[in-house]
């Protein structure tokens, strides 16, 4: 096994996933696995820590704030990385933080997203 | 409570005493008189002077004392005086008598021990056994000292065991009795304090014992009661109802004697003066095992028997309403989760109305329809939770429409519409939902809907054909008319055919945005209008209407200080448009004329009133009592023969367009006064030009001089075609003509044109189509950019739209003004009003740059949007705006991360506009959008590489 690193990215939008999954995959650096919803990535989560987990806000059965709020409410994950991508932050956003996380933007060019995730995987570890 | 006495404060011989004082000094007076007086009175005999002195004290004070007592009063002489003298005489006598006196200390004792308190009578005993010992030594020696010695002190002993032996009786003896007391006294403070009334009657049915509530329900004294029976109580004999009651009461008592006192008394209801009563009756036995009576208990359940009452018939009128209502009801518990179903409930879902519910499936998951459960449990969760538009402490959730599962399997469509019930922290504890069976009027609804569409079509349709020939009938006219070498006659008949012409076109305008002023779609452009103007012009066009029936149309101006002011106003500038202000005074003015008797006067006045500015129409004829409600409702009308009387309501209708409103105020007296208010102009509102904006003036505007240039004209319709070679010169402009797309398309490879002026309605290809290939041409060739105007004779948002995102520049509505094309053309798109804005400043048809690495995805993505955005127009049918919002949202996440950035935009403005935005132009959207997916070429490579892309847009 080489020394990939683990993402989780949460999206209720399967294209979305697709693309990210197969950008980010072939960097060659990262192991990606999806959920499409908040409850089902927590029970991943259970199962494989991710280095990084990568979700989306608005999405139907959780959103956002509250699959964070469940991760630091559980001690187990309460300090895993996480970031937020959504179409409701502008690109101008990006440097500011939702809750206390990180944000991306869905309208910033993919090549940006994938460098930024980079960035914040080196820094959490 | 404890019942048990509390020991006595003093020693218990002290009480003894107290106790039976009067005995023991009537006992020792007897005694004192009997014994010690004779006694006494034989020592005085015997010269024994001392002793009978010393015992005829003690005799007397006996004696005083129990005199005192005997008269009621405390004993003069206390015990232990007495005792004392007593003692001495039993000196005296040992010393004198020897072992007579030794005989008398044993009774001394013994009546020390009863009169005194133990500690003061082993006090004197003492005395005694210490006196007697040195006697009986010295006078009779040893022998006899000791016996003495032994048998006195034996008594001492033998007293104190028998008086404690006694004080231990006496005192178990007052607690029994202080108990029983205790006892006695709380059974008949409980039977006193208890609810219910009870009376203990002997076997004679006479009362013996009642309680306090017994009076109160009998409204009688116990003294009145005791001994007597109910037929004696007082009042009964006299009133029929108590006679009859006392005798039924009696012989009751008589079955629970018989019954026995083992009987299992069930309450009995019974009804006295117009109370209802709960009786129970028992025997009741002694402990020895006779019957020596009955208690009979009763309670009043006036209020419970006709609160219950009040209940149940509250419970069967909800019942029959509901069942009036034909509703359903589910009724659900938040805290078990466990949901009642009600039998029509069950009813409307096919099953009987008896039928088991208990093995249901999930409602949500099952019952409703695939197609609406996202939508309605998203809705229904929220709400739950407090997070909807009802807010956190919402009550009422808004009727909601949607499908469930029959027991045959096939859907039925219901309303529903719930209450929750929340607990102090806002957790639903119930939610209580009514549901109703559409299917009935949802078909009628869709067959109305139909029939609304369908109107609208043929309106709209009438419309844009009634617009086009019309178009070519005032272009031609105004053509003849200027390059024509006519007579006078002609050329004022074509000006009048012009004029008519344009009046038309208004109309059909006006009837255009009266229907968007209904819908509430009208864009209010606002300048300054001056009223003063308007009015006069349609005084002058209604003057032969007024004189025909004799009326004078008067104008005047008030003064600011309410006043009818001069003959002559100058003039009142209002903010709104001039259209509206003179279709709305001339309509109201029409009826005013109408409405006026013969030779009457109508008279208009203006008054400018701070921010607002007034208009008073004044007529002397009154509205009729029956019409003034609805005086501004739609299709009322007075009396007319002709006309579908929606004149007052477009005045009110083009009066609150404009932020006013129009008032009525009539009375047989005073005639009829309609005053319009309206915003008085603003001070950066633009000032009207010239008088009247007629067309043949605006034609002398001075038109921008053309640059030599290539147009291609694209209409099918050849006298368009023909006004617009008028309208464009050659030179400097070289016209190229064409009768659809595809001409035009080949028109345009032959020689690329600078600029299109293209008809979107067209036969073979239309104009959409034309603009999106020469886009792709222009692309493809790498040709300059052109020029794309579309024209057409629709004016909806959605057309406008749709011929944008094809790639058109400019949107114009026919007939379109020359001076406008021309500007157009000039290149002075800055100095005309921007006639239409795309909704995003990126470039429709540039090509979309995709990362390489998605190309293989790109397939499926696209076919994914395809299909979302295929659910857009399906939401907004069932007006589902929250689902519309998610898509918009969902479309535009994709499409930006794709790098589709011109749909990203347009879905970020499909979601901005999803919840109040026109279904049609939202439609148009999304179908825009999809158009796009089809055509807009698409090239991969880095966009981070590409340093042009912008990042921001």
């Amino acid at each position: 096994m080489t020394n990939k690193r683990t993402l989780l990215v949460v999206d209720d939008d399967a294209a979305v996933l697709g693309a990210l999954k197969t950008k980010l995959e072939r960097t060659g650096r990262y192991d990606v696995a999806t959920a499409t919803a908040g409850r089902a990535a927590l029970e991943q989560i259970r199962d494989r820590r991710p280095d990084l987990i990568v979700c989306d806000i608005d999405m139907p059965d959780m959103d956002g704030g509250a699959f964070a709020a469940k991760l630091r409410e559980d001690r187990q994950t309460a300090a895993l990385p996480l970031v937020f991508l959504s179409g409701l932050v502008e690109p101008e956003d990006e440097e500011g933080r939702v809750g206390g996380w990180p944000m991306l933007s869905k309208r910033s060019p993919i090549e940006h997203l994938v460098k930024k995730i980079d960035e914040l995987v080196t820094k959490g570890t | 409570v404890t019942l048990l006495p509390s020991a006595p404060a003093g020693g218990q011989d002290a009480s003894f005493l107290s106790a039976n004082r009067e005995k023991i000094f009537y006992a020792l007076a007897i005694t004192g008189t009997v014994f010690l007086l004779p006694f006494s009175l034989n020592n005085f005999w015997q010269g024994r002077h001392l002793l009978g002195l010393v015992t005829a004290v003690v005799a007397g004070c006996f004696i005083v004392n129990a005199l005192a007592i005997y008269r009621g009063k405390l004993p003069p002489v206390p015990v232990v005086l007495i005792c004392l003298p007593a003692l001495a005489g039993l000196a005296i006598s040992m010393s004198t008598q020897g072992l007579v006196g030794i005989l008398w200390s044993y009774p001394a004792m013994l009546l020390f021990h009863f009169v005194l308190e133990r500690r003061f009578a082993n006090l004197f005993n003492a005395c005694i056994v210490l006196m007697a010992g040195p006697f009986v030594y010295q006078q009779f020696g040893p022998a006899l000292a000791g016996r003495v010695l032994v048998t006195l002190t034996l008594t001492v002993v033998f007293t104190n065991i028998f008086s404690r032996i006694n004080e231990g009786q006496q005192r178990s003896l007052r607690e029994q009795v202080v108990l029983t007391a205790n006892q006695v006294k709380l059974t008949s403070e409980l039977l006193e304090a208890l609810p219910i009334s009870v009376a203990v009657r002997d076997t004679e049915g006479r009362f013996v014992q009642v309680n306090r509530t017994w009076e109160r329900h009998f409204e009688l004294k116990r003294e009145q009661a005791y001994g007597k029976r109910f037929s004696e109580l007082p009042g009964w004999q006299e009133n029929p109802e108590l006679a009859q009651t006392a005798l039924a009461a009696e012989a009751t008592d008589r079955q629970a004697i018989d019954r026995g006192p083992d009987d299992r008394a069930e309450p009995i209801e019974r009804t006295r003066l117009g109370r209802t009563y709960l009786n129970t009756r028992r025997a009741f036995v002694d402990t020895a095992g006779r019957t020596i009576g009955v208690v009979s208990t009763t309670l009043d359940v006036t209020e419970q028997k006709a609160m219950a009452e009040q209940l149940a018939t509250e419970q069967r009128r909800l019942d029959l309403v509901v069942r009036a209502a034909r509703v359903g009801i589910v009724d659900w518990d938040g805290r078990t989760h466990a949901t009642f179903y009600s039998p029509r409930f069950r009813e409307i879902l096919g099953h009987a109305p008896d039928a088991d519910t208990s093995g249901w499936p999930d409602y949500f998951k099952v019952l409703i329809h695939p197609d609406d459960r996202e939508s309605v449990t998203t809705r229904w969760r929220s709400f739950i939770r407090g997070k909807g538009p009802e807010g956190p402490h919402g009550e009422y959730y808004a009727p909601e429409q949607y499908r469930l599962l029959r027991a045959d399997g096939s859907y039925v469509w219901v309303q529903v519409s719930g209450v929750a019930v929340r607990d102090d922290n806002g957790f639903v504890v119930r939610w209580i939902a009514a549901v109703t069976d559409i299917t009935e009027r949802r078909a009628q609804e869709q067959a109305l809907r139909e029939s609304v569409q369908l109107r609208e079509e043929v309106e709209r349709m009438s419309r844009h054909d009634l617009k086009t020939p019309l178009n070519s009938v005032i272009a031609v006219a105004r053509l003849l008319r200027e390059n024509s070498r006519l007579g006078a006659e002609d050329e004022e008949l074509l000006s009048t055919l012009e004029r008519a012409g344009y009046r038309i076109l208004n109309m059909v305008n006006l009837s255009l945005d009266l229907f968007r002023m209904e819908q509430g779609t009208y864009r209010f452009s606002p300048r300054a209008v001056d009223l003063v103007d308007v009015a006069r012009k349609v005084a002058a066009d209604l003057e032969s209407q007024a004189s025909s029936k004799s009326v004078a149309v008067r104008l005047r101006q008030a003064r600011g200080d309410g006043a009818p002011g001069g003959a002559s106003p100058t003039s009142l500038l209002a903010h709104g448009e001039e259209l509206l202000c003179y279709s709305m005074l001339a309509n109201l003015l029409k009826n005013a004329i109408e409405a006026s008797p013969e030779r009457g006067t109508v008279t208009v006045t203006l008054e400018g009133a701070g921010d607002a500015v007034r208009l008073h129409l004044h007529n002397v004829g009154a509205v009729p009592e029956a019409m003034r409600a609805s005086f501004f409702t739609k299709y009322a009308t007075s009396g007319k023969g002709a006309g579908l009387g929606i004149g007052t309501y477009s005045a009110r209708l083009m009066a609150r367009v404009q932020g006013g409103d129009i008032s009525l105020r009539t009375s047989d007296a005073d005639g009829t006064t309609i005053t319009v208010q309206l915003v008085a102009a603003a001070q950066d509102d633009a000032v009207p030009t010239g008088t009247a904006t007629s067309p043949a003036r605006a034609e002398a505007e001075r038109l921008p001089e053309l640059p030599a240039m290539r147009v291609l004209v694209v209409d099918d319709d050849e006298f368009n075609r023909l006004v617009m070679r008028r309208i464009l010169p050659s030179p400097p402009l070289t016209l190229e003509l064409a009768v659809n797309g595809r001409a035009a398309l080949d028109a345009a490879a032959r020689q690329w044109p600078d600029a299109v002026l293209l008809d979107l309605e067209m036969p073979v290809m239309d104009g959409y189509e034309t603009a999106a290939r020469l886009r792709a041409m222009e692309r493809a060739d790498g040709r300059p950019r052109s020029t794309i105007v579309a024209i057409s004779s629709n004016d909806d948002r959605a057309t406008m739209d749709r011929a944008i995102a094809a790639g058109c520049d400019q949107y114009l509505v026919k007939p379109a003004p020359r001076e406008t094309i021309w500007q157009i053309l000039a290149g002075r798109k800055a100095a005309v009003e921007p006639l239409v804005t795309s909704p995003s400043a990126i470039d429709a048809g540039a090509p979309v740059l995709v990362d390489p690495d998605l190309r293989e995805s790109l397939p499926a993505f696209l076919e994914s949007r395809r299909e979302a955005l295929d659910e857009i127009p399906m939401a907004l049918a069932r007006s589902d705006r929250a689902a519309l919002r998610r898509l918009a949202h969902k479309l535009a996440g994709g499409f930006s991360l794709y790098g589709f950035a011109w749909a990203a935009a347009e879905c970020r403005a499909l979601e901005r506009d999803a919840a109040d935005g026109d279904a049609a132009v939202l439609t148009a959207r999304a179908a825009a959008v999809r158009d796009y997916l089809q055509r807009v070429e698409i090239r991969f490579g880095s966009a981070a590489a590409a340093a042009s892309a912008p990042r921001h847009v």
